[in-house]
């Protein structure tokens, strides 16, 4: 995980649900590795504990360590979260594996009971509260180590990522010849296992924790070929609100574009409050527009009107002083904030 | 909930965490699946060893090449599984065995694997053939009246074709094996009565040349087929006759009686189909006693050799021990068909020979012509082997919990074991490979890697897509080039960023 490599985009969201997947498919592999290749000799009463914690420890820190990585923490902060999240999944997964598990042996009975605890069953009945408990292990651990900000996502996203992994494993792994739309997938319990992991893994990354915005920064970027790629952040570095103005004056403004642009004096400004919300705002009677798919906004300044017209900025909006020959562009972009 | 209860119920997770107590759990390598220990079953003549450890295998001097085969596999995706089982004599010494694929039943679960029953299948394959103790083959060939007739290309007469496929060099290198091999063969004829050896004494051939001069005195002999009579007179008293038993060499030897035959059990004129059973089961009962009081060492292998079209083809012997039925040996419009002259004219009495092979603890043949004939000879004289595959295929989805698997040992010795197999409730290792015969093996762990790097490549290149995209777009809308300035414009106080 790298911000570098996450522009403001909706697909900036995927990138921490594929990190998870492939912790999660890391962790599946890993724990075969040591049952087929190492011949690990624990009792088969074992395997659902150790992969479920498995997982869980692998997502959690997978998503913690995300973060860090995001945010550019040191790497002593970095292992000491890990650590953290990993002790915390771990336990938390074991014991709410066997609270589900003494839970079952309380409702359950007779032939029903001896099902549930048959460590070689191959069953979704009888093992999606072992799901539900990675899942919400999985998701405390993250909670814990996030100082318990969004408990109802991570708990959820948890439960959701356990539970929608449990089915993915059982429908992979039933033995069924069956073509969907003439295509036989392959579907067996070692194909299973891998599926199981990076489901897992993929909706608690999607689900749990989403890459915020305060990891970015906007950015006024000249377009036209006067000054072209010169640029201004639009926020301050101790985040607070912020407005900056562009124009030709020659003394004071944030961004400077040459009145052959068609810009004038003080033109344009872009806001920012507290909660990083950006808006644009006209202040010349001269053309001023911002454009973005299917909309352009005129921004001009309408002096029957006591304050400016506004709009909000998205990354990537145009604006556009001017017009004709002279006019001069900009873009807005919200960049990592590590540019700063 | 009391505490005295809440307390027994963590005791009670506790031990299942743990394991459960005593049960020793096996891990099978290169496998997700356990076993518990075999249990072979008390009182049988032999002690069937289900093999389970590198070192079993080690002992029975099973090469590396092998070794995959000799411990047990479970395939979840074909459902198959698979045991390798040798035998222990009284004294635990390892006791050869020849092929006997018919003989080996096998239990899941308390259910009998059926062939071809709901796609189940038992395949078994023998492993390193053992030369070391040698066989004193008792041939007893048909010489009725009906040998006479033709039975071949060309003409020939069916004991011509006999001894054609007796002579064939495949056959007496099947008889008299390998150089450390201590093989003889006896030739008898039957007809009524007694059967009488070639020749007219009983001669051990223990060298080829012997026993083609042997095979050139076969003659017909003309009278009726006293088949039953032939096989219960040389499982029995023949082998308590001087010459066999010094043929024998006190046990070095083991007997083994090849019957050929071109018809029916035909004793009298009058004789129908139906006839046949009560005569049937009495032979039967007479290798069970066999069976039952003579030694193992010392027992008598039957195999049956039938020259001509069966009767009844596509027939299948009943399941377990069941005595033959008139409909079995007949089939339903000849059980009341005379024999002589007429049953015997359509074919060969091909279920008789079945349950004589199966309780005799050999294998029938049913040939026509002088190479099915040499090869029936061969497969009956095939050596005895150190250990066995048994192959099971079961529907996937009775694997899919802990299964008892029992093999036992039906007419050719007995012995038997059960072995109960744990496969992981949540873990698999790849699926096998299929082999040229269908069936599977376990494939390199490296298959592991056919899942897992494609997987890992697309989250990587998922991780750079974004990025990717984001700048192909902005490349394509011309933000990251800039366009021509018309003229010069004027210059900012100071340059910023």
């Amino acid at each position: 995980m790298n911000i570098f490599l996450l522009p403001y985009t909706w697909m900036r969201h995927l990138s921490m649900a594929f990190w998870c997947a492939a912790a999660g498919l890391a962790a599946w592999w890993g724990v075969l590795t040591l049952v087929v290749v190492v011949n690990v000799d624990w009792p088969p009463t074992w395997d659902g504990p150790v992969l479920m914690t498995s997982i869980s420890m692998a997502v959690c820190v997978a998503s913690v360590l995300g973060e860090a990585n995001l945010r550019r923490l040191t790497l002593w902060r970095r292992g000491l979260r890990v650590l953290f999240a990993a002790a915390i999944s771990g336990l938390v997964t074991l014991v709410y594996y066997f609270v589900w598990h003494a839970l079952v042996g309380v409702i359950l009975d007779g032939e029903m009971l001896l099902d549930s605890q048959d460590p070689s069953l191959v069953s979704l009945t009888f093992r999606v509260g072992a799901f539900a408990m990675g899942g919400l292990g999985c998701g405390t651990g993250a909670l814990v180590v996030r100082r318990f900000r969004e408990p109802i996502s991570h708990l959820s996203g948890g439960l959701a990522a356990g539970l929608f992994a449990g089915c993915a494993w059982f429908l992979t792994g039933l033995p069924s010849e069956d073509a969907v739309l003439g295509f036989t997938p392959q579907r067996d319990l070692f194909f299973a296992g891998a599926v199981l992991g990076t489901t897992w893994g993929f909706l608690y990354g999607l689900l749990a924790w989403s890459i915020p915005d305060e990891l970015y920064v906007g950015w006024l970027r000249v377009l036209t070929p006067r000054r072209f790629g010169r640029r201004v952040p639009v926020d301050p570095p101790d985040r607070t609100a912020k407005e900056r103005f562009v124009g030709h004056f020659p003394r004071g403004l944030d961004l400077f574009l040459p009145v052959e642009d068609g810009v004038q004096e003080l033109h344009f400004s872009v806001t920012v409050d507290d909660k990083q919300r950006y808006t644009a705002r006209g202040l010349s009677q001269q053309p001023t527009m911002v454009k973005r798919l299917l909309q352009s906004v005129d921004l001009r300044y309408d002096p029957r009107r006591p304050t400016p017209v506004e709009t909000s900025l998205s990354s990537g909006d145009r604006i556009v002083l001017g017009q004709g020959e002279q006019r001069a562009e900009l873009e807005f972009i919200l960049l990592p904030k590590e540019e700063v | 909930m009391d505490p005295r209860s809440l307390r027994l119920l963590m005791c009670v997770l506790a031990a299942w965490f743990v394991g459960c107590g005593d049960v020793k759990y096996i891990a099978i390598p290169n496998t997700s699946t356990r076993i518990t220990l075999p249990v072979p079953d008390a009182d049988k003549e032999y002690e069937m060893q289900i093999l389970h450890d590198v070192r079993d295998c080690d002992s029975l001097g099973i090469t590396d090449e092998d070794m995959h085969l000799c411990l047990p596999y479970v395939d979840r995706a074909s459902g198959e599984i698979r045991l390798a089982y040798n035998l222990l004599n009284s004294e635990d010494d390892i006791a050869s065995l020849p092929e006997h694929g018919d003989l080996l039943d096998v239990q899941f679960q308390g259910t009998t694997v059926e062939q071809g029953m709901a796609g189940q299948e038992v395949k078994v394959i023998p492993h390193d053939p053992w030369s070391e103790s040698g066989t004193l083959f008792i041939l007893v060939i048909d010489g009725s009246g009906s040998m006479a007739e033709s039975g071949g290309r060309g003409g020939a007469s069916r004991m011509k074709v006999v001894k054609q496929a007796l002579k064939r060099k495949d056959v007496m290198d099947a008889f008299y094996g390998g150089d450390n091999a201590d093989n003889a063969v006896m030739l008898l004829q039957f007809t009524q009565g007694t059967p009488q050896p070639v020749g007219g004494t009983l001669v051990a051939h223990s060298n080829k040349r012997d026993y083609k001069a042997a095979v050139n005195e076969l003659k017909v002999l003309n009278g009726y087929t006293h088949l039953f009579d032939a096989v219960k007179y040389s499982t029995g008293p023949l082998l308590q006759a001087d010459a066999v038993r010094q043929a024998l060499s006190n046990g070095r030897r083991k007997p083994n009686v090849i019957v050929l035959t071109d018809g029916f059990n035909n004793e009298k004129a009058s004789d129908v189909c139906s006839a046949n059973v009560d005569r049937l089961d009495s032979l039967l009962d007479h290798l069970d006693e066999i069976k039952e009081t003579t030694d193992i060492i010392k027992r008598p292998r039957v195999h049956t050799v039938g020259l001509g079209k069966p009767i009844r083809p596509g027939f299948e012997l009943p399941q377990g021990n069941k005595r033959p039925t008139a409909r079995d040996l007949c089939g339903r419009k000849n059980t009341d068909t005379r024999i002589d002259g007429d049953l015997e004219k359509k074919g060969i009495d091909n279920a008789s020979l079945h349950f004589i092979a199966r309780a005799g603890g050999g294998t029938a043949h049913i040939k026509r012509g002088k190479k099915e004939l040499a090869k029936a000879f061969q497969e009956a004289a095939s050596p005895s082997y150190k250990w066995f595959e048994a192959r099971i295929r079961m529907d996937p989805f009775y694997l899919r919990r802990s299964f008892k698997v029992r093999l036992s040992l039906v007419g050719v010795a007995s012995a038997g074991s059960t072995i109960e197999i744990i496969p992981s409730a949540w873990l698999d290792a790849p699926p096998g490979k299929k082999m040229d015969d269908g069936w599977h093996t376990e494939d390199t762990y490296l298959r592991t890697f056919v899942v897992v790097v494609p997987l890992f490549a697309l989250f990587v290149a998922m991780s750079y897509i974004g990025a990717a995209l984001h700048n192909t777009r902005r490349m394509m809308f011309g933000r990251v080039r800039p366009g021509k300035a018309s003229k010069e414009a004027s210059a900012p106080p100071a340059e910023d960023s």
